[in-house]
């Protein structure tokens, strides 16, 4: 199984290795760059830059306006573990069954031992390298172009948690992908926005079934823009309050749950392979 | 027979698509051999094929492969080759990066799968073409590639869906004797086609199937002595056919008589076919009646076949 899995990772990345998804990888991975320099840009410019000097004559330079830290990490936990990983994994992972039946290879992978499996485990692999890798890479020009306080603080947490967005989100992809092979794209957009998007906010217990309500956990726990904010019961649906290692313990949980029924469905489920000649 | 010499065993095997029967009370046991397995377009060749490669699973009955269930068990997938009737849509892979890639998933090394890779992409004739895209390719390199794939990791079985589809002469030849060189190996072969005299090229054991039934198995001599019994048609040529036609029309034997309408055709359907021979001898030495020519649909398998056929859409009757 292992060497199965080994040759669909090899093969993919070389599928992968074209202008086309190179280009759709940097597109992703300088997206969010842009989104955060752009704002950057507009705080740096509507920030005023005074100089204050107190009663022992010491002066000191005080900026007021601009975008606070708070924005640009929003911004930026927004572009990254939410946007670019569901839209770069909705790309790569959502079509895996699909786009063999489409291409009639299927019947050429279901003919091998493995073929089945190894085709779920691999491709859930490469999506998951894929969307992480930009998704790192984003990570830390964000740092070094946000300019807020702690630029380290938040290229970790954003790294970190986009990793997880994009295990976990490929998983989810994947399964919808294996029982809704037909329009897998589409489910999966419904189901993002539905769940994921507006679900994941409803303060009550049924948004803990949401990726992003623990991502945004462990966003919550590892950087400081909710300082300031008075923590209620609310609040403590929105954004949880478990252990970040919880946290990260219950996402590859669901992940591993999610890609095991993948696999259980793509290796029992008759696919349409070919009409008769 | 031994159940360790029977490659393929289908118990009372039903495949339904909701209400449509895909195949339908197929009971089979053939041993390692070359199998034709011929039947018009839509007749249940490609869900036969998806059933003992478990691609598909049986709605009703048992299917086994080498005494395996291929859709359970599927380690008995290493020992079948496919080649399916469907084209390869990878247009930017090359042949070699594509053989290499379907034969590791039968769990070879990197470096082994891509040497089996590499010589069967030489023995199909790939060699000078293996590391273009396979989007370049014509139909028939496309098939010789998909060949390749089917027999990299050495199967006992191989089983191909319609492989002459779209070849040129050349291709047909090329792909004749290739068979024919693997059945002399002693390997199995299932060969599906809906055209007969391909399948006659490379075997003479062949399995019927139409309208989702297995409607004979066997070589051609099996396969005639099916239809005793049955109606045989027989065209004559020559003049005075009229005159024949209302002598034979008495005779208890003659089943059918159709004259063309030019009076130089005239087709009998008689259920006797050795006192028809006895009462024509007779005739033809009416001084009216002149045969030239005598055809019999029992001369071919490709007639014996149709002769079936007409047989199970109820078309014609036993005596």
């Amino acid at each position: 199984m292992i060497q199965a899995i080994s040759h669909v990772l090899r093969f993919e990345f070389q599928r992968t290795l074209n202008p086309a998804r190179v280009m759709i990888w940097l597109a992703l991975c300088l997206f969010p760059v842009l989104m955060v320099g752009a704002l950057r840009l507009r705080s740096d410019s509507i920030a005023v830059t005074s100089t204050i000097q107190d009663e022992f004559g010491n002066e000191t330079i005080e900026t007021r306006g601009g975008i606070p830290d708070r924005g640009m990490v929003i911004t930026s936990y927004v572009m990254v573990p939410q946007i670019a990983c569901m839209l770069g994994l909705l790309v790569w992972v959502t079509p895996a069954v699909g786009a063999e039946l489409e291409a009639q290879t299927w019947i050429h992978l279901a003919m091998r031992p493995h073929g089945r499996v190894a085709v779920a485990i691999g491709k859930y692999l490469v999506a998951f390298l894929w969307t992480a890798s930009f998704a790192v890479g984003s990570s830390i020009f964000i740092g070094i172009l946000s300019g807020v306080e702690d630029p380290f603080e938040l290229t970790f947490a954003l790294a970190v948690i986009s990793v997880l967005a994009a295990m976990s989100y490929a998983a989810l992809y994947l399964l919808i992908g294996a029982v809704f092979y037909k329009r897998a794209s589409i489910v999966a957009v419904i189901y993002s926005l539905a769940l994921e998007g507006l679900v994941s906010f409803i303060p009550a217990a049924i948004n803990q079934a949401s990726v992003s309500f623990r991502l945004r956990t462990l966003m919550s726990n590892w950087t400081s823009f909710r300082e300031g904010w008075e923590d209620n019961e609310y609040t403590a649906l929105i954004f949880g309050t478990e252990a970040p290692w919880l946290t990260i313990m219950i996402l590859i949980g669901y992940s591993a749950t999610l890609l095991a029924t993948a696999c259980f469905v793509i290796r029992t489920r008759e696919y349409p392979v070919q009409v008769e000649a | 027979m031994d159940s360790e010499n029977i490659i393929l065993k289908l118990s009372q095997v039903s495949r339904f698509y909701g209400t449509v029967i895909g195949v339908g009370d197929i009971n089979l046991h053939l041993p390692p051999g070359a199998y034709g397995l011929v039947g018009p377009n839509g007749s249940g060749k490609t869900t036969f094929i998806n059933l003992i490669t478990g691609v598909l699973a049986s709605s009703l009955g048992s299917v086994s492969v080498f005494g395996k269930n291929p859709f359970r068990d599927r380690d008995v997938l290493k020992r079948i080759g496919l080649c399916p009737a469907s084209d390869i849509l990878y247009p930017k892979v090359t042949a070699l990066q594509w053989v290499e890639y379907l034969t590791g998933l039968h769990g070879f090394s990197a470096a082994e799968a891509r040497e089996r890779a590499i010589q069967s992409l030489i023995r199909v004739g790939m060699e000078a073409n293996m590391r273009r895209p396979i989007g370049s390719y014509s139909l028939g390199m496309r098939q010789r590639t998909k060949l390749a794939q089917a027999t990299a990791h050495d199967p006992d079985l191989l089983i191909l869906d319609e492989p002459f589809n779209g070849l040129d002469p050349i291709g047909r030849h090329e792909l004749t004797a290739f068979l024919k060189e693997w059945v002399e190996k002693g390997r199995s072969l299932i060969l599906a086609s809906h055209i007969l005299h391909e399948v006659e090229a490379i075997t003479t054991s062949f399995l019927l199937i139409h309208g989702g039934r297995l409607l004979a198995s066997g070589d051609a001599s099996e396969v005639r002595s099916m239809l005793y019994g049955f109606p045989v048609e027989i065209v004559l040529g020559g003049t005075g056919l009229r005159q024949l036609a209302q002598s034979l029309a008495e005779e208890m034997w003659v089943r059918g008589i159709d004259i063309s309408g030019s009076g130089d055709e005239l087709r009998v359907q008689v259920s006797d076919k050795t006192a028809f021979q006895t009462r024509i001898i007779e005739l033809a030495n009416h001084p009216e009646i002149h045969i030239d020519a005598v055809e019999s649909e029992e001369g071919g398998l490709e007639a014996a076949f149709d002769l079936l056929l007409r047989v199970h859409r109820g078309d014609l009757a036993v005596q």
